[in-house]
């Protein structure tokens, strides 16, 4: 048995390294084939995603809910669109989303380049029109000259747009976190109670049954029994019960710079999260099978909390780029 | 014998009828989050049925080679999918709820 967890009866060392193999990181990010990656498009998506001419008003772009400085979101309750007004889900971090098996809360989006250009059209978000952000980004030389980079031959359209975002998007990818020195063996890299908590989290509080992997998500859609009239992706999918209310499990890397918490930011710590799964969900037939009673003692709650604090990276800071002049001015 | 007997033998006849046809379509299984084979041929214009062997709903979701979407609805464990091979080309199959079960059938 191992040391750490003596008092508690906890895990065999066999058993903590076996749930321990579960959380290693990629060594690689993936790229799609039909978008490969090229640092050109890195460039021109980065630029795209600062630029706030892709809203119609030119004044958001989609770093303004994507904001790095906010580890990728935009720490409000629910988003807010170029109309200053206010959206019905929060804004997800755009965090390691190369790996995810679909976009948005409830999964509409199939792929990053099908998701990219949907918020810069929906009206109640950045209200641009296609036609008018192509002449607009036609207009600017240095936007012109970036195309010609990143897509030589093509002309800029919808799809060379949401290919640069996209491959932007999949270089933002959290960094090591103290969980990860952990993870590769460094003992001093968490403490007790956060170790406590990472086998809480895979075993009583069955936290990991949906928050699985190195992202900690099974890009499942859940039901977790908030109390909002949100049906999520059952009002895409009519007729599939577990789909009612059921929204993607959010990826918890960063999760203490990531609050408020819940697709409708309703929840404002973490300790409050975890009191949620505890006991705090409404019953009712959509409701996930994976959440259940766990009567969490409040020293459980306690270690949880210390365990998610050890999933935040020190991250490279990023820059907010140099954007292309417009010749007409 | 009663009535009563009869009828329960003649609702008998026609299960082993119908389990015996679901018998000769290939199965595919879903359990543990994932599709058992992940990847088979079938031959075009049949029907493939697909269980759930799994503890959990699923919601098998299908897109034919020409990209039309059907949404086989749910299935509770114990329950199952059938997926009419219509068209000649590959149906990509998703869970709705745990998109990261796939399946790809090669209708030949």
């Amino acid at each position: 048995m191992s040391a750490a967890f003596s008092a508690n009866a906890g895990p065999t060392d066999a058993e903590l390294a076996k749930m321990k193999l579960q959380y290693q990181r990629p060594e690689t990010v993936p790229f799609p084939k039909d978008n490969p990656f090229s640092q050109a498009k890195v460039d021109l998506g980065h630029k795209l995603f600062f630029d706030p001419r892709l809203s119609g008003t030119s004044t958001m772009s989609c770093a303004s809910c994507h904001n790095p400085g906010l580890s990728w979101g935009d720490g409000l309750a629910t988003g807010v669109g170029s109309a200053a007004n206010k959206l019905g889900r929060r804004s997800p971090t755009i965090l390691n989303l190369a790996w995810a098996e679909s976009l948005m809360w409830d999964g509409r989006a199939g792929s990053l380049e099908e998701q990219a250009t949907g918020p810069i059209e929906a009206k109640v978000e950045m209200n641009q029109s296609m036609p008018r952000l192509l002449t607009t980004l036609g207009d600017i030389p240095g936007y012109r000259a970036a195309f010609q980079v990143a897509f030589p031959g093509e002309p800029i359209s919808a799809k060379t747009i949401a290919k640069a975002i996209a491959t932007f998007e999949r270089t933002v990818v959290s960094g090591q976190a103290p969980f990860d020195r952990w993870i590769e063996g460094d003992e001093k890299a968490i403490d007790d109670a956060a170790k406590r908590g990472f086998v809480t989290f895979n075993t009583k509080a069955n936290c990991s049954a949906c928050h699985s992997g190195w992202r900690f998500t099974d890009d499942s859609f859940h039901d977790i029994g908030l109390t909002d009239g949100d049906l999520g992706k059952g009002k895409l999918v009519p007729g599939v019960e577990p789909l009612l209310h059921a929204f993607k499990t959010p990826g918890l890397r960063n999760i203490a710079g990531r609050a408020p918490y819940m697709h409708n930011g309703s929840v404002t710590t973490m300790a409050t999260v975890v009191r949620h799964y505890s006991d705090g969900f409404v019953q009712r037939p959509s409701l996930s099978p994976e959440v259940y009673k766990l009567k969490l003692t409040e020293n459980e709650i306690h270690d949880l909390v210390a365990f998610l604090k050890t999933l935040t990276s020190t991250d490279a800071t990023i820059a907010v780029p140099v954007l292309p002049i417009s010749e007409v001015n | 014998m009663s009535t009563r007997t009869w009828i329960v033998a003649i609702g008998l006849c026609a299960f082993v009828t119908a389990s015996g046809a679901y018998a000769a379509a290939a199965l595919v299984s879903q359990k543990g989050k994932i599709f058992t084979p992940d990847e088979l041929t079938q031959g075009s214009g049949s029907t493939l049925r697909i269980d759930n062997d799994d503890t959990i709903p699923h919601n098998v979701q299908v897109t034919t080679p020409d990209g039309e979407n059907r949404n086989m609805g749910m299935q509770k464990p114990g329950e199952f999918a059938d997926v009419v091979l219509d068209k000649s080309g590959d149906f990509m199959v998703r869970c709705g709820i745990h998109p990261k079960m796939k399946l790809v059938i090669h209708a030949r």
